[in-house]
């Protein structure tokens, strides 16, 4: 039967392992914020060929579950990397998430950046030309700052789905929270317990991160109409 | 990858559609009207039951789809004998198909957020079109019924289809709870073989297809519903 002396017990020994959870939502959010980046940037030049390879890898993004996506990954990685002599069979499970979860998240990444930076008027890029500017220093100094803070609201969501994401790591043997919590269980039983505490955590921090998200987002679009129309819209 | 394997692994995986679009479908629908309450309650500042929905809403939002499905099967298995002995009832837990707590399971996932698609098509109708029904001696529910309810429809197409997608990915996650689905059975067609990477690239590229016919159905029905419509783009 559930009992609350368990959820006390477990508690601690799970919360251990908040930092592979971490981990497991910093590393691929820096990785596709990069990679992001540069799809979005790539695929503003609309080069045909580039444009449609790119669109078919968001699209099996989009459509396919992260569950199955994280899978291939584990399984096949080790069989493409066989190919070029590297033996990845015995890296640690997490590697493989880190790339699964980056291949993801760039994908939608590269969508919201390339929105936003659409969303800049065209006028703000005339502008820097205007005074002399070359077009990578135009698109450093004056599109992408404002393009990000289009974004902001985006990438604050993303980053807490991502973060709930995690969650399915323990599939690959990657001993995040709740691959903690399934040790414990194995050993002691109370398995309900142990997801009770992981729920606890996530919930708290997925609160937490939305509140901070929000304050950030309030003092950026201080004054500014977009904030308050996107306000109403969603 | 071997050929052999993946198409025997595909062929598993294409005879679960059913079950996923069952689930997906049902679900959706039961969302659909939950989730048109809350939005209504929510938007119109019901007292006590607004701020209370606003609450549990973002909370259930802040759970992992996996962890609540988890949770859901293992408090159902844990309460089972004491839900049947409550009402009387001569079954035992293999009686029942799991699919239904799977949909149950998958409400909870998806609840906060197809009620949220709504409240924004509300929000979206202009105060005008209440007034504009109410000029004309409407009732408060005929205007609802008959005004608001089809440019809501339209407003919301574009989004409501975002979310009918991410459900259907989450159908790909009860098999944590052993409910069989496309991924079951295309891994269970593999342990024989032990073909995984082939059994996932099947399920995944079944998902691909569902999922493209999910955003090619929402395109069309926004081009239609948006005839006539002028944009500022």
């Amino acid at each position: 039967m559930f009992s609350w002396s368990y959820v006390i017990d477990y508690f601690p020994k799970i919360i251990i392992k908040f930092p592979m959870t971490l981990k497991l939502v910093l590393i691929p959010f820096a990785i596709s914020f990069m990679f992001g980046f540069a799809i979005a940037l790539l695929r503003l030049k609309k080069i045909k060929a580039i444009d449609w390879l790119l669109k078919l890898y968001v699209s099996y993004v989009r459509c396919t579950p992260v569950i199955t996506q994280m899978f291939i990954v584990y399984f096949g990685m080790p069989i493409l990397m066989q190919n070029f002599g590297i033996d990845a069979y015995d890296w640690e499970p997490a590697i493989f998430v880190y790339i699964a979860y980056s291949i993801n998240i760039s994908a939608f990444l590269s969508e919201t950046i390339r929105s936003s930076i659409l969303a800049v008027p065209i006028g703000q890029m005339e502008a820097g030309y205007s005074v002399g500017m070359s077009g990578f220093q135009t698109m450093r100094d004056i599109v992408v700052p404002q393009a990000l803070k289009i974004s902001l609201p985006m990438l604050g969501n993303m980053f807490i789905s991502l973060f709930r994401a995690t969650a399915l790591a323990y599939m690959v043997n990657v001993i995040d929270m709740i691959g903690k919590a399934r040790a414990l269980a194995a050993s002691g039983g109370h398995l309900l317990e142990g997801y009770v505490c992981c729920a606890a955590v996530f919930a708290i921090i997925s609160l937490g991160l939305e509140v901070i998200f929000h304050l950030i987002n309030k003092k950026l679009s201080f004054g500014h109409s977009y904030g308050k129309q996107r306000k109403v819209r969603a | 990858m071997k050929a052999q394997y993946f198409f025997l692994c595909l062929e598993a995986a294409i005879r679960k559609i059913p079950q996923n679009l069952i689930m997906c479908f049902s679900t959706l629908a039961i969302c659909l009207a939950l989730g048109m309450v809350i939005a209504l309650i929510r938007t119109y500042r019901i007292p006590v039951l607004a701020p209370l929905l606003d609450i549990l809403m973002a909370v259930t939002k802040a759970f992992p789809a996996n962890l609540i499905l988890l949770i859901c099967i293992m408090a159902y298995t844990y309460t089972f004998n004491d839900i049947v002995t409550f009402l009387h009832l001569n079954i035992t837990i293999r009686d029942v198909n799991l699919i239904y707590i799977a949909i149950v399971g998958l409400i909870i996932v998806s609840l906060p957020g197809i009620s949220e698609v709504l409240r924004g098509g509300l929000l979206a109708i202009p105060k005008g079109q209440f007034e504009a029904g109410y000029s004309v001696g409407m009732t408060a529910f005929q205007t609802f019924r008959d005004i608001i309810l089809p440019q809501m429809f339209r407003v919301i197409i574009p989004v409501l289809t975002n979310s009918i997608l991410t459900l259907m990915k989450s159908t790909a996650l009860v098999n944590v709870m052993g409910v069989s689905d496309i991924l079951r059975g295309s891994i269970e067609a593999a342990t024989d073989a032990y073909c995984y990477l082939e059994a996932y690239v099947a399920a995944a590229l079944v998902f691909w297809v569902l999922g493209f016919m999910i955003e090619k159905i929402g395109r069309m029905l926004e081009a239609r519903f948006n005839k006539g419509i002028r944009q500022i783009s």
